[in-house]
């Protein structure tokens, strides 16, 4: 008796302490500079310069220089203007490089007056005018050059399907001081996030026809990345070895025309056994699978650049980890990377959200803290101004957070950057884990694919409390494997793990010794609980009849949906009453469908009901039938 | 006056069969001129730096006023016999240097021609201005009033053709001579530019025949401010009934989507009358399907034009013959149908079928037919559609460059320039370059560039001209041989170097070519003119093709009229031409050794 109150009593305390959990904001602060009237700030490229001070460019085609910009009010210098949408920039030798649609412009301050006065073309390419034809950019590689990225068109009839009119799209390329280009890495749907790390090229790809979802990619030369777009322009020459023929051998195009000879558009199979691209791999070697699956609607929706923490710590505990941020969702992620069997793979988290518009660029400022260039003309974005230059800010202070998580033969290694309350390491039912993948298809988009909970069989805390080994059955090459620790605390405070979920991608398993089940300690208190764990909540109603529950057909309310709403990613682009990057709750019920149309909706949508939401949603088929039809309630209940 | 009455009938009767008359080509019958300064030539042309110049040719086709400065009265003007009500009117013309004329629409409201060359902030009185009314019992000073400059000043060089169109509607009045509506400027258009819309009148404009306004009143044109020549006048009287709808009735479902079924043909859940031709009749805003039926009153046999909006699918049928077939349209898109009818009642039918929410439904008609103006049949709530974008507009305030693309369409069907900057200037006049050719694609008078759709929304990455445009081509200028000018850059080892810009943000091109380095510097000269420099180092002797165009006709030893004088072309002095023929175009080219310097006026 005495045993089970302080077990009640613990209980309590760490419940009350959980709520008190700090988050996100609680470490990193988002600071806003003052933007004189009239400039506006579309970011598309960010870029501190030796003397501290940051320049920006904007896809109105303006460099602005912003002078002193760490201090409470940065003073504005207009360095260039007249560009064609600028979606990238950097700053060599004197001279600012920078990608407007077609070229690759070096800008040089010839008189000295602050201002650029030649505008040179580094190199001009081919494009052919369609809208989506972004080119981003430059990198610098280590050998002088530049890396330079162009997005796919899409299709006149067929407005669903990437394609490269020209040379360079969908492709990653590069360019040298003398002008001329050589083609690196084919697949890109819409590379718009390009990022150096200690010499190499990363990239991140976005959601789309034959991207199931965002991630980021290793480029070395001669990858070929999913998107058959630019296989068009390869020639034999081409570091690509893969050819059309060879991709739709394997793949299916699904060029389908209707009786009328008008195309149709392809949609998710929910009964098929779908093709991933880590199958293209094992046939074509070159296929290069994504370092980190960032899954779509939870770790972002449109990926943009990735940047490698090399703060020395200024930035807080994550050095040499890499950064990458969301336009969408606006906020920025967190990749840990390792090498295994000579290929990169990686954890991957949320980080920081809350930004005004869509994360775009970014680039570390001279005291170790992050400027964020931020748009999101013609998408929208969870952030609801349409541009923004911020700057993330580490306040010093240690969030509890999982630190590296690292591939083990039997499971997987999670360090923490504070220790953590043995008991709740301890205990299986603080940890829950499943992986699936992703299919690759000419739709856009994927469902996760071939979910499969993992059991785990024991682990095992370090003395110090700072590493924590999982060890499970069933881990999958190549899928994602999602681990959650919602039950974890830190030693102490009891404060729960401020991002508890962790994506791991694991394109190999490592070789080596497994733990011992000797070893592993696998108490698991969610075995011991009673079966209905779930809480009887004794309603108060009082005379008059308030508080009643009403009829039994009653709509959930959002608090008892949320938890729901979560785990399947609605609340990424959604929310009950505002506009996101999809339509509010109470929009969608105001259209007046069944809760069954709800459902088919949700798993398969019809983009074309919403002309005014710039990015279509995926299908969700995979939504077991009850949750969909408790979130179909819950949204008719808001007419 | 029998003579006036039976012209009048003749015009009248012509107008049944034709929309539009010209007049003033042959001769000047049906117009009075006492002074005998109007007449009908067979061309003219005016040197755009002698005052008061214009010369002609014996022939047809062209009105000419040869009127020295300095003598004044009634006797110059030359007034039509007919007089007319709401009225259109559109014909190119030629102003001498330092020149003033003046359409008097009924005698009594004035749209200036005047030479504006170059001018930067136009009033009422430049060309296109909407001229002042004038009260003599104010102070000095004070006497005009209410005049109306011209959006723009879209006004080109003397000697130039130049284009407007204008449509007036006549004051009206009750059967007691009352009036009970002003006239109006509908719209006037120099050289393409809308620079007036829907501008009330509230009296007639000084120089006016009669003291009030008129329900009829002759065409007037001045003619005692200075020299200038018309053609192609074409004129269209608006003076019959308009067709009108009645007895309208509707019946509509609200049944939901159903794939498998007609949606003409639900079951019908509502009908009843309307009083007004609109889709405010229903229920719900989606999820219908409705026809709504009238009678159609033609007032008299001829071509009727209908323009629908209507929101998703629909149909306009009269008698029971589809002039719009079933089409998808969105609340914004304008449809157009014609169909021949004979005067008198027809049967007219609309249907609607909408199963998108996100759609507005909307409703309008318009019908325009013989003798009478484009009517609204539709109550006006009924077409408060979607909103449009928020423009976003660049005025170059100060000298101003823009990258972007640029749809180009010089006969030749419409291309995207990909890699084109359009550079702005205070004086008004702007140009665009293509960075792949080293050519000057266009240039224009008028306001800057519409960004709208290159930063509205994600955007298209192109800008649009907002002003009067010369479409040049997008050829390389510089070549090694004179005739067979290359067709692309292919083999002249062409290279894009971008460009420097000076002190006062004016960008100089710089591009290799054969293997020499080309320096492209266009300038602003004398406030108005462009000058374009060219200056090559390491010169192979190249040539440069400055135009290619129709027609080009040498006006002086260094000034060359371009494409019917749509603008010139003025060479230095020594220059060397070769004026060649390529199909159907003339080709304008000159020897370039070290630099080539010319002028473009406009």
């Amino acid at each position: 008796m005495k045993k089970l109150q302080i077990l009640l009593l613990s209980l309590f305390c760490f419940a009350v302490q959980a709520q008190e959990s700090p988050k996100e904001e609680d470490f990193y602060k988002i600071v806003t500079p003052p933007v004189p009237e009239g400039v506006l700030l579309e970011v598309g490229g960010v870029c501190t310069l030796p003397n501290g001070s940051v320049a920006v460019s904007t896809r109105r085609g303006d460099i602005w220089i912003l002078e002193n910009p760490l201090s409470r009010k940065p003073y504005y210098k207009l360095y260039a203007s007249g560009l064609h949408e600028i979606l990238g920039l950097e700053y060599r030798d004197g001279s600012f490089y920078c990608v407007q649609r077609g070229e690759l412009t070096k800008l040089t301050d010839e008189n000295g007056d602050g201002k650029a006065d030649r505008y040179e073309t580094v190199s001009a390419w081919p494009i052919s005018g369609h809208y989506h034809e972004y080119s981003f950019g430059p990198k610098f590689a280590p050998d002088g050059s530049f890396f330079v990225s162009g997005n796919v068109a899409f299709g006149n009839e067929e407005w669903w399907r990437g394609e490269a009119r020209v040379p360079t799209r969908g492709s990653v390329f590069k360019v040298f001081p003398d002008g001329h280009r050589e083609e690196w890495a084919t697949g890109m749907r819409s590379p718009a996030g390009l990022g150096m790390i200690d010499g190499e090229l990363f990239y991140a790809d976005n959601q789309g026809d034959w991207m199931g979802s965002g991630g980021i990619w290793h480029l070395k030369k001669g990858a070929f990345t999913g998107h058959p777009a630019s296989l068009a322009w390869t020639t034999e020459d081409s570091p690509t070895k893969l050819t059309e023929e060879q991709f739709f051998a394997e793949r299916d195009n699904r060029k389908i025309r209707n009786a009328a000879g008008a195309y149709i558009k392809p949609e998710n199979v929910v009964n098929e056994t779908p093709d991933m691209l880590w199958q293209l791999k094992e046939k074509y070697p070159q296929v290069q699978t994504p370092v980190v699956w960032l899954p779509h609607g939870i770790l972002g929706i449109s990926n943009s650049e990735l940047i490698k923490d090399e703060t020395k710590g200024a930035f807080g505990p994550f050095s040499n980890q890499v950064f990458i941020g969301d336009q969408g969702q606006s906020k920025i992620m967190r990749v840990f990377m390792e090498k295994v069997n000579g290929e990169y793979q990686g954890a991957a988290w949320d980080f920081r959200s809350g930004f005004q518009s869509g994360v775009m660029r970014m680039d570390w400022a001279k005291d170790g803290s992050l400027f964020v260039g931020e748009t999101n003309r013609g998408w929208g974005s969870a952030g609801d101004a349409n541009q923004g230059f911020q700057r993330l800010v580490w306040n010093g202070k240690m969030p509890f957070e999982m630190l590296k998580v690292k591939a083990m033969p039997d499971g997987f290694e999670v360090e923490f950057t504070l220790p953590v309350d043995r008991k709740s390491a301890e205990d299986l039912a603080s940890i829950s884990a499943s992986s699936f993948n992703y299919k690759h298809h000419p739709v856009y988009g994927s469902p996760p694919i071939f979910r499969e909970d993992l059991n785990i069989k024991g682990v095992k805390l370090s003395a110090d409390g700072k590493k924590l080994r999982i060890v499970m059955d069933g881990l999958r090459k190549y899928f994602v494997h999602e681990l959650n620790l919602d039950g974890i605390r830190a030693a102490g405070t009891y404060y729960s793990l401020i991002h508890p979920t962790v994506y791991y991608t694991l394109n190999n398993i490592p070789d080596g010794e497994k733990m011992s089940t000797s070893e592993l300690k696998t108490t698991d208190s969610g075995k011991a609980k009673p079966a209905s764990a779930s809480k009887t909540v004794k309603k108060l109603v009082s005379p008059d009849g308030q508080g009643q529950a009403k009829a039994s057909a009653a709509a959930p309310t959002f608090d008892e949906v949320k938890p729901l709403l979560q785990k399947h990613t609605c609340l990424a682009c959604h929310s009950q009453d505002k506009k996101v990057i999809g339509p509010a709750f109470k929009d969608i019920a105001k259209r007046k469908y069944s809760d069954a149309k709800i459902a088919e909706l949700i798993a398969v949508p019809q983009p074309k009901n919403w002309p005014d939401y710039a990015t279509p949603m995926a299908p969700m088929p995979h939504v077991p039938k009850a949750d969909v039809m408790k979130i179909a309630s819950y949204i008719n209940g808001l007419r | 006056m029998k003579k006036n009455a039976l012209g009048l009938l003749l015009l009248g009767s012509i107008n049944l069969l034709f929309a539009q008359e010209k007049i003033l080509s042959d001769n000047l019958s049906g117009f009075s001129n006492k002074a005998n300064n109007w007449s009908i030539v067979g061309s003219a042309s005016a040197n755009p730096f002698l005052d008061n110049n214009l010369e002609t040719t014996a022939g047809k086709g062209v009105l000419a006023n040869i009127h020295e400065h300095g003598t004044y009265g009634g006797e110059y003007e030359l007034v039509s016999d007919f007089t007319h009500g709401d009225l259109d009117i559109s014909f190119d013309f030629m102003i001498a240097k330092g020149s003033n004329s003046g359409i008097y629409l009924q005698g009594n409201y004035e749209i200036q021609l005047f030479d504006s060359w170059g001018k930067k902030n136009p009033i009422y009185g430049d060309c296109g201005g909407i001229y002042q009314r004038w009260d003599e019992s104010k102070p000095d000073g004070q006497k005009g009033y209410q005049g109306y400059a011209p959006r723009i000043n879209a006004a080109k060089a003397p000697g130039l053709w130049q284009h407007m169109d204008i449509s007036f509607q006549a004051a009206k009045f009750d059967a007691q001579g009352n009036k009970i509506a002003n006239a109006e400027i509908l719209s006037v258009k120099l050289n393409g530019m809308l620079i007036h819309e829907n501008v009330e009148l509230s009296g007639v404009t000084r120089g006016a025949m009669t003291a009030k306004d008129v329900a009829k009143g002759p065409l007037r044109f001045q003619g005692d401010h200075g020299s200038l020549a018309l053609k192609n006048i074409m004129i269209s009287n608006f003076d019959k009934p308009s067709a009108s709808l009645e007895n309208l009735t509707y019946k509509v479902s609200y049944a939901p989507y159903d794939p498998s079924a007609d949606p003409k043909n639900l079951a019908t859940d509502d009908a009843g009358e309307l009083k007004e031709l609109s889709w405010e009749f229903m229920k719900q805003p989606n999820e219908y399907s409705y026809t709504i039926k009238g009678d159609f009153t033609a007032p008299a046999d001829g071509k009727y034009t209908f323009n629908q909006f209507s929101s998703a699918n629909n149909t306009l049928s009269i008698d029971g013959k589809e002039v719009l077939t079933n089409k998808y349209t969105g609340p914004n898109d304008e449809r157009t149908g014609e169909i021949e009818l004979k005067a008198g009642k027809h049967s007219l039918e609309i249907y609607n079928a909408k199963y998108d929410g996100w759609m507005s439904p909307t409703l309008g008609l318009f019908v325009t037919g013989p003798g009478f103006r484009k009517v609204a049949l539709h109550s006006p709530s009924s077409m408060f559609g979607n909103k449009a974008s928020d423009p976003i507009l660049i005025d170059a305030k100060t000298n101003t460059n823009l990258r972007s693309f640029m749809d180009f369409d010089n006969g030749d069907g419409r291309i995207r320039i990909v890699h084109a900057i359009s550079v702005g200037t205070p004086e008004n006049i702007h140009f665009t370059y293509d960075l792949d050719k080293g050519a000057l694609l266009q240039f224009w008078r008028g306001d800057f560039l519409d960004a709208t759709p290159m930063w509205d929304s994600r955007g298209d990455g192109s800008s649009r001209p907002r002003g009067s445009l010369t479409l040049l081509n997008n050829d390389l200028t510089l070549s090694k041989t004179a005739l067979a000018w290359p067709k692309d850059t292919v083999g002249t080892a062409y290279k894009p170097k971008g460009y420097t810009i000076d002190e006062n943000n004016m960008p100089t091109f710089v591009y290799e070519i054969y293997g020499s380095k080309v320096n492209d510097k266009i300038r602003i000269k004398d406030g108005k003119n462009f000058e374009r420099t060219i200056t090559v180092e390491g010169s192979k002797d190249l040539f440069a093709k400055l135009t290619s165009a129709s027609k080009i006709e040498k006006m002086s030893d260094n000034l060359y009229a371009i494409d019917n004088k749509s603008w010139y072309i003025k060479l230095e002095p020594n220059a060397s031409v070769i004026i060649s023929t390529n199909g159907n175009k003339k080709e304008l080219k000159v020897a370039v050794k070290d630099q080539l310097t010319y002028e473009l006026l406009f």
